[in-house]
């Protein structure tokens, strides 16, 4: 039983990251930007909430420096590849090297050490009243980082701005069709640029979890591929939010497992490869999927005057 | 400056009082005058003037780059004009967008439909103007707007299905819709009957007829002279960027139009009668699976002779496409038995039956017969890159003679502007098309499979396509004609099979039929043989 709870935790724990940063990409694949960019935006994310929190001195502005460290950044890449029609793929890809290299700069000049900050102040738990009491539950959803709980009011903001506003339906067409919204005298750069700084936020909160949420540190490259984990679970959430959860949930358990199975097996090489193999088993299209990335996905678009 | 504000229809009352006899601008909802626009050294519209009224059908006329397409572009706000005036109403405007026509109540209907496959009807019609409660988009009010305009005018859609889901005749449907929902008072439609079968043409004619009766002003862009004479009340005739004269529909002929078109008088290709030869390709009983269960063949037997044209005749999507397929090998698992020159082409290759002599004029051009950004000797060599013609010491690919020909092929079959260096899809939709004729003619083929051969492409090089296919078949190749166009299929073929459900329901010499057993032969219904 407590294997279990214990499993069941660490999946939620490592679930929340990867659940952000792939809202983020299903907002931005949405309209028409793909998502290859997530793993450069959710280190600047985690690089933010510790520069944040070290400045200030609370966890809460690292949060929000997080937020605008990754809306910064994905805004380059949106600029570049809507102003200047690059290669979203290139620049995408070009932006995860750039932000790896600029954070182990940053760290270096700022603290003055190697591939490590100094240590932040962390965002501490909340504990939920009564809740905590109840016997198993208690001990999932009792006691937890706010940033785990605030994935569920958002998570259902995300659902109903994507569905059920005139915004969702713009970005939709903006995404399959571009040249509807042009011929209706709708601006196309600007949805997409409007759900870029979405993705950001929603990228560097991911980002902030994984440095100030569990830890209290920048650590180089300690994304370690959940940008492209991410990118998988849009992928395999048909990019829809409900999905794109379900997917954050499987990388999270693939995650937890390989945790779990590590103090038992003998070659952990292999045990640490599963959420990766999960990745591109997910990537490679094995698992049908119902639903077709939008169409002009990934395409530059150029706008009539 | 003066008189340009009154408006420019004034100063030339001869030239439109002949159109209404009420006087000049009385009742204009549009008046555009002196418009000009050049797109580099081409002279798109030169000093054009065009007026609509509000319960009008128009028709505006033209060979495919007479400017047509150009000028409503400009009423709609997507290009500027260079020179010239537009009024609304009496008042002079400057549209400057898209949105800015849309605002004034101009809409236009795209020839590729501006809709989002994977969304509704009702969020196709709703992106830019959503019906709200509460800051919230409200899908159920706004299907039930969908459903009132839908009933008020005749477009039968349904608001909940995706619109990837519906037939293109419906596509368009959602497009008027959309259109008359953002607010149109005026309703461009680009060639609008390009895409339709036969039923669907009259609905939409129904659907115009309706949207006279409201008052709206509909203007189409077509070269079509028939739909031309049977739906507008006046008609514009354009040719080489200049407006050539304007005429009441009930004053006119095709004839009188047609010439005003292309500037003098053209000749029909008529089919010649001839003894066919011998049988160059037979099919029986072929049927075709595909993976998802859908059987678009189920039993066509038909044979083409050397010296004949075979048309098949059918609704879209009753097996035609697969038929081609089938006779390019490029739909496999096919079940009957095929000869051709008395052979059987079971596991021949397409490049085979390349080589074998079968040429194939693709129904989707853009999808199956060229590559849109390679250039015209890139999208020339296609097919012929396993015979030695366009190499030189066997191995290497001899670009001078591909160059050569593409000149030779861009000539013959007018493909303009003639500039071979451009990447195919920067060509209009009708010369595209000429050039994969010339391509696929170059090859001198036994046998020619032309689905569509003439689609978007205008009266001039239809004659000459015409005139070519009766060429080879005088030639003595067979010629399996499939086409959506009466017409085209009754003045062409020697022989006319009818397609319905993937069977053959019917064959005879084409001057056997009566119109009317096509049309039933066609929907399924019985012969009265």
């Amino acid at each position: 039983m407590d294997t279990v709870i214990s499993i069941l935790n660490s999946t939620l724990r490592l679930t929340t990251p990867i659940a952000y940063v792939t809202l983020g990409a299903v907002v931005l694949e949405k309209s028409g930007l793909n998502a290859l960019s997530m793993e450069g935006v959710m280190l600047s994310g985690a690089f933010g909430a510790v520069l944040g929190s070290w400045a200030t001195g609370s966890a809460w502005f690292g949060v929000l420096a997080a937020m605008g460290c990754a809306i910064l950044v994905s805004l380059l890449r949106s600029y570049l590849a809507i102003a200047h029609q690059a290669n979203q793929t290139v620049s995408g890809v070009g932006l995860n090297i750039l932000a790896g290299g600029a954070t182990a700069m940053l760290v270096k000049v700022i603290w003055g050490m190697d591939g490590r900050s100094d240590q932040v102040v962390a965002l501490g738990d909340w504990t939920i009243p009564y809740v905590a009491d109840i016997p198993v539950v208690g001990k999932l959803l009792g006691q937890q980082n706010p940033l785990v709980y605030l994935l569920v009011p958002i998570a259902l903001w995300m659902i109903l701005l994507l569905n059920k506003t005139a915004f969702g339906l713009r970005v939709a067409a903006a995404g399959e069709h571009p040249e509807v919204l042009s011929s209706l005298g709708l601006r196309v750069s600007r949805y997409r640029y409007l759900s870029t700084i979405l993705s950001g936020a929603l990228s560097g909160l991911g980002g902030a979890y994984l440095s100030i949420g569990q830890l209290s540190f920048f650590n180089q490259d300690m994304t370690s591929g959940r940008g492209f984990m991410a990118l998988a679970a849009c992928v395999f959430g048909g990019w829809r939010v409900g999905g794109a959860l379900a997917g954050s949930l499987l990388f999270g358990f693939a995650n937890a497992l390989q945790l779990r199975l590590q103090t038992t097996v003998r070659y952990t090489q292999f045990v640490q490869m599963i959420p990766y193999v999960v990745t591109l088993v997910v990537l490679s299209g094995f698992i049908k999927r119902a639903n077709a990335a939008p169409a002009a996905g990934g395409k530059p678009y150029q706008e009539q005057e | 400056m003066g008189h340009m504000e009154a408006g420019c229809l004034d100063a030339k009352p001869s030239f439109h009082q002949a159109a209404d006899g009420l006087g000049a601008n009385m009742g204009n909802v549009i008046e555009m005058c002196g418009i000009s626009k050049a797109f580099g050294s081409t002279q798109a519209n030169d000093g054009v003037d065009f007026a609509c009224r509000a319960g009008e059908v128009l028709c505006l006329l033209g060979e495919n780059g007479a400017g047509k397409t150009t000028l409503m572009k400009i009423l709609y706000g997507m290009y500027r004009p260079d020179a010239g005036t537009i009024s609304l109403d009496g008042e002079r405007v400057s549209i400057k967008s898209p949105r800015d026509a849309i605002r004034r109540g101009i809409q236009m209907v795209h020839q590729h439909f501006m809709l989002v496959g994977p969304l509704s009807v009702t969020d196709n019609v709703m992106i830019g103007k959503e019906v709200k409660s509460h800051g919230l988009y409200d899908r159920k009010a706004a299907a039930e707007k969908v459903r009132a305009l839908s009933g008020e005018y005749g477009l039968k859609v349904p608001p909940e299905k995706l619109v990837r889901e519906l037939s293109v005749g419906e596509q368009q449907r959602v497009e008027i819709i959309k259109a008359l929902y953002q607010g149109a008072r005026v309703l461009i439609l680009d060639e609008p009957t390009a895409v339709l079968t036969p039923q669907e043409v009259e609905e939409l004619f129904d659907v115009i007829n309706r949207l006279r009766e409201s008052g709206k002003s509909v203007i189409m862009i077509t070269h079509k002279l028939k739909e031309t004479m049977a739906i507008s009340d006046r008609v514009y005739v354009m040719r080489q960027g200049r407006m050539v004269g304007q005429r009441k529909t009930g004053e006119t002929s095709i004839d009188e139009l047609s010439e005003m078109m292309v500037g003098h008088q053209v000749a029909r290709a008529d089919r010649v009668d001839s003894e066919p030869g011998e049988v160059i390709l037979r099919m029986e009983h072929v049927a075709l699976k595909r993976k998802d269960g859908g059987e678009p063949l189920r039993d066509v037997t038909l044979e083409v002779r050397r010296g004949e044209i075979l048309g098949i005749c059918g609704v879209e999507g009753n097996g035609q496409m697969e038929l081609a397929g089938v006779l390019t090998a490029t739909a496999p698992g096919w079940r009957g038995e095929i000869w051709y020159k008395g052979k059987p082409i079971r596991h021949t290759p397409t490049a085979g039956l390349l080589a074998g002599g079968i040429s194939c004029i693709q129904a989707d051009r853009q999808r199956d017969g060229i590559a849109m950004s390679l250039d015209v000797p890139h999208n020339l060599m296609m097919g012929y890159q396993q015979t030695g013609i366009f190499r030189k010491h066997g191995l290497l690919v001899d670009w001078k003679k591909i160059q050569a020909a593409s000149a030779g092929v861009m000539e013959e079959y007018d493909v303009r502007p003639p500039e071979p260096r451009r990447a195919l899809g920067e060509f209009s939709g009708g010369n595209q098309q000429k050039f994969v004729v010339g391509r696929e003619m170059m090859r001198r083929p036994d046998l020619m499979i032309a689905a569509h051969p003439t689609r978007g492409v205008d009266i001039q090089a239809t004659a000459f396509i015409h005139g070519r296919l009766l060429d080879l078949k005088a030639q003595g190749a067979g010629v399996l004609l499939i086409t959506a166009d009466l017409d085209e299929l009754l003045q062409l073929s020697d022989r006319v099979a009818v397609i319905y459900d993937g069977r053959i329901v019917g064959c005879k010499k084409a001057g056997e039929y009566q119109l009317m057993e096509l049309g039933r032969l066609m929907g399924g219904g019985q012969s009265d043989a």
